[in-house]
């Protein structure tokens, strides 16, 4: 609540002039086969003469990243973009910066993603650009060597915040062994040691047409995407090669791990598993977040530690759902000798969450919020390609958003209470972070440098 | 009866307007604007006061950030401070934020929810009600907010000293969190008098946009906003002036929690409104200079190596003077001793012969016009680019158009403003660089 960074939820269309769309339905997402046989889903918008597309290779995020490069996903997703076919880096970064298209790429954990904005006008080159860039990324010496410079001294400068610190700490804690505890954004060494033909392997190896997942919207028929996809992707061999991967296994003990800065406030971060979007239980989950802590003001937990007490700017809870992983969150910053107090109160309503039923007001204010809130996220162009592309990694039905509500409305006190007793049963989190000012006396495991870094 | 301001001014030669905004202005002088966009049934409410941490006085640093938490406790509507609560019961979301220049409350709600907001903040712009338990309470929030953003941040620190220093005597140089030992020392009586001076009809622009018509949105703001009194509200009183830099400035901060040296430089120079064409020349330099395909990162990171990053920016849009400000990360083996003259190398290297091209500022230009397109793709982003327009001083018309002025902008006027602001032999240059350095 200061200064003007903002981030915003926005909207969409249900009434547009030019397509017909069933009035029930919350994005008119529509289902298509390009001719050379690639689908996508796509969302037809003629508001602005503005075209987007998202797309993924599904399961070549970072945990394929070898062990001796950490960071490889995250330095080919930065040099993607800087030079292709006959264009240099300069010449690339040009066209898209004097055409105002928006291109980046990103390697998550799980996948490797990519999204294009353009205005119509120059639509020919932007897909060329991404055309190019798919299939014929330079990986010039020069352009890596930059892009390698750029995310050490990201790494660096991210060394003075507690929270990264603490994410990290959470990270290796949680997932142990797991290919996830590695930083997705890289080592500083990992990232030292990648090479130009590492990358160019990892590209022709992980990007095949049978891992690719698309979307597009905008100011364009599903015909018109088809053939914009058919140029981009078509020549993509058929198969990726992808490492087996196994579900993560949380500690099976509870850790406590603190690591000491130079600094007048603690970060906190608590996790528990949890379990998948695809759970009978998922729509009680989402309930469940709202009543505790992803609801803003209102939430107990903000309410409680925030607008009770002012231990406190935020305290928020989020489920966390990947591919081989799913927890809850719950972190917040607060002066070191306020830790105790808080993480006391963050309990007590874990405790009373799971013992008796949420009032009916909780429960149809946070209905109501998630089915009402739920158009709002599809505002702007890129948020309606970006949901159809979220929907397909995640397995979902074409019809999922229309679904939301009556599985949001089935939603009772009951499965609230019995979801947070799957969750925090037991109440002492599966992995406690302190970083920053640490207590007095506190009977944590001090951690004397932070893994995953160097 | 009202009457709408942007029917009379459509004139055919107009440019193409950015929002095509409609605007009345009610009796009590406060502005409503409406920004039209059928796409979703939602839509975006926010008020702007004209008031900011650039009013506090004295020795109350924060006091307008703190009164912006405080406007959530409660008022006669909603007398047990569940707004956002309720906001959020509709499937909305709301929030505040407060610069120096102005402090501004939106909601992002369903279109039938419009009336219900206007009337909740319309209530809180007459009838706070907030305790001095809860204030104090509240002041423990903002004090933990400051530790979070700015004490646990070497960089936001060192941000908020170079500011410090370069508006000396100016209510610009106070950070808009506030400075610690001045939050502690805030009251509750001090937030409702600054309330009471300052939040009235006169100090506040209303901008919607969304799914709404013009004339039903001037219809519900007249009978709602319009029936507020102004009741004697202040205004804005005029800000003192900065003194010439003396010498050569450099801050230099040093933390433990540093793992790599920033260096910064910081330059006070004109805004929009106080110098409108070379607003416009130093939003094309900071286009042709700044970002991953520009002169600064060309040279320190591509050609001299010198560098992992730089940045180049200029926020134009201000009440009063505004900075522009060059960050660079050196690599490891560079001197930072050296980046003044380095970069005051690359400033000059632009202003002599083909430094700066007639091609560079037609790209740079039609670039700026593209993206403006962007402008109109969401529901609250026109609300909040115009609103933080007006609020800051530019008319309607300005807002909507000044990005075409842009094409009046040359290379010698590039050049100018570069000569003129950035480099030292002028007697408009007025900057100074800060460093932070790992502990040895």
């Amino acid at each position: 609540m200061k200064n003007i960074i903002l981030t915003i939820g926005f909207f969409v269309m249900s009434v547009l002039s030019q397509t017909v769309q069933a009035d029930d339905r919350i994005l008119d997402i529509q289902s298509h086969t390009s001719p050379a046989g690639i689908e996508f889903w796509h969302v037809e918008d003629r508001t602005l003469p503005i075209l987007t597309m998202h797309f993924a290779f599904r399961g070549a995020g970072s945990l394929n990243d070898p062990d001796d490069m950490i960071g490889l996903g995250q330095l080919i997703s930065n040099t993607m973009d800087e030079g292709a076919a006959d264009r240099d880096s300069q010449a690339f970064q040009k066209a898209l910066e004097d055409h105002a298209i928006d291109l980046s790429f990103n390697s998550t954990r799980d996948h490797f993603t990519g999204k294009i904005k353009t205005i119509k006008r120059h639509a020919d080159l932007a897909f060329e650009l991404l055309r190019d860039a798919v299939q014929q990324p330079r990986f010039d010496e020069e352009a890596i060597n930059r892009m390698r410079n750029a995310n050490i001294s990201r790494i660096k400068s991210s060394q003075a915040r507690a929270n990264w610190m603490a994410s990290r700490l959470m990270n290796d804690a949680y997932y142990g062994d797991h290919p996830y505890a590695r930083n997705s954004g890289g080592t500083i060494s990992g990232l030292e040691a990648v090479t130009a033909e590492a990358m160019r392997d990892f590209v022709k190896s992980k990007f095949g047409r049978n891992n690719l997942v698309l979307a597009t919207a905008g100011d364009m028929s599903a015909d018109e995407a088809a053939a914009i996809i058919d140029q981009v992707f078509s020549k993509l061999p058929q198969n990726s090669d992808l490492k087996d991967i196994s579900a993560v296994s949380p500690p099976a003990q509870p850790l406590q791990k603190a690591y000491k800065m130079d600094s007048p406030q603690s970060v906190v971060q608590m996790a528990w598993p949890a379990f998948a979007k695809t759970d009978d239980d998922y729509h009680a989950l989402r309930v469940l977040n709202h009543i505790l802590g992803g609801g803003g003001f209102s939430s107990l937990l903000m309410d409680e530690v925030r607008e009770q007490q002012g231990l406190t700017y935020g305290i928020y809870s989020h489920p966390v759902h990947m591919d081989y992983a799913d927890y809850m969150v719950i972190e917040s910053a607060t002066a070191p000798e306020s830790v105790a107090p808080m993480v006391q109160s963050v309990q007590d309503i874990l405790t009373r969450l799971t013992q008796d039923n949420v009032t009916d007001q909780q429960l149809s204010e946070a209905k109501s919020y998630l089915i009402g809130s739920l158009p709002l996220r599809f505002s702007s162009t890129l948020s309606l390609s970006g949901a159809a592309l979220r929907m397909q990694l995640d397995g979902r039905e074409i019809t999922a958003l229309d679904d939301f509500a009556s599985h949001i409305n089935a939603v009772t006190a009951e499965d609230v209470k019995r979801v947070a007793g799957r969750i925090f049963r037991n109440i002492n989190p599966t992995v406690k972070i302190v970083t920053g000012a640490v207590p007095a006396n506190i009977d944590y495991d001090m951690v004397q440098s932070i893994p995953g870094i160097e | 009866m009202l009457s709408t301001s942007t029917q009379a001014q459509e004139a055919e030669s107009t440019p193409q307007k950015i929002y095509d905004a409609k605007s009345i202005t009610l009796p009590n002088a406060m502005q409503v604007v409406v920004v039209e966009n059928p796409r979703t049934p939602a839509v975006t409410h926010m008020v702007w006061y004209r008031v900011g941490a650039a009013d506090e006085a004295i020795g109350h640093s924060g006091l307008a950030h703190y009164l912006e938490h405080l406007m959530f406790k409660g008022s006669k509507l909603v007398p047990d401070g569940d707004f956002s609560q309720k906001v959020k019961s509709w499937g909305g979301n709301d929030n505040a934020f407060t610069s120096w220049d102005f402090t501004a409350y939106f909601q992002t709600v369903p279109k039938d929810k419009l009336q219900n907001v206007m009337l909740m903040e319309a209530d809180r712009m007459q009838h706070l009600i907030f305790t001095d338990e809860e204030a104090l309470t509240e002041r423990d929030v903002i004090i933990q907010e400051r530790r979070q953003r700015t004490d646990s941040n070497p960089s936001a620190q060192l941000s908020e000293a170079m500011r410090a220093a370069l508006f000396t005597n100016h209510p610009y140089g106070r950070p808009i969190i506030g400075w610690d030992q001045e939050l502690q020392l805030l009251t509750p009586q001090s937030a409702r008098d600054f309330y009471k001076k300052y939040y009235a009809p006169q100090n506040a622009i209303l901008v919607v946009s969304g799914d709404v018509d013009a004339k039903d949105v001037f219809e519900m703001a007249a009978n709602i906003y319009g029936k507020i009194d102004n009741g004697g509200a202040a205004m804005r009183s005029e800000w003192p002036s900065v003194p010439e830099i003396y010498g050569t400035v450099n801050i230099h901060h040093e933390h433990s929690n540093a793992k790599q040296t920033l260096w910064r430089k910081l330059y006070r120079v004109p805004s929009i409104g106080q110098n409108y064409n070379d607003a416009m020349a130093l939003t094309i330099a900071a286009e042709i200079i700044g970002g991953n395909t520009g002169k600064l990162y060309e040279r320190f990171v591509i050609e001299d190596q010198v560098a992992s990053t730089t940045s180049f920016y200029y926020g134009g849009i201000n009440v009063d003077d505004t900075t522009v400000s060059i960050g660079v990360t050196p690599k490891d083996n560079i001197d930072v001793a050296q980046l003044p003259d380095m970069v005051e190398g690359v400033l000059t290297s632009l202003i002599e012969g083909e430094g700066i091209t007639d091609e560079d500022v037609q790209q740079a230009v039609s670039k700026l016009i593209d993206e403006s397109v962007y402008e109109r793709d969401s529901l609250t982003g026109p609300a909040m680019m115009l609103g933080y327009q007006l609020a800051t001083g530019l008319t309607l018309d300005q807002a909507e158009t000044w990005i075409h002025d842009l094409n009046e902008v040359d290379v010698e006027d590039v050049k100018g403003v570069i000569e003129k602001y950035l480099l030292p032999e002028s007697q408009n240059y007025h900057a100074l660089t800060g460093m932070l350095t790992p502990e040895d």
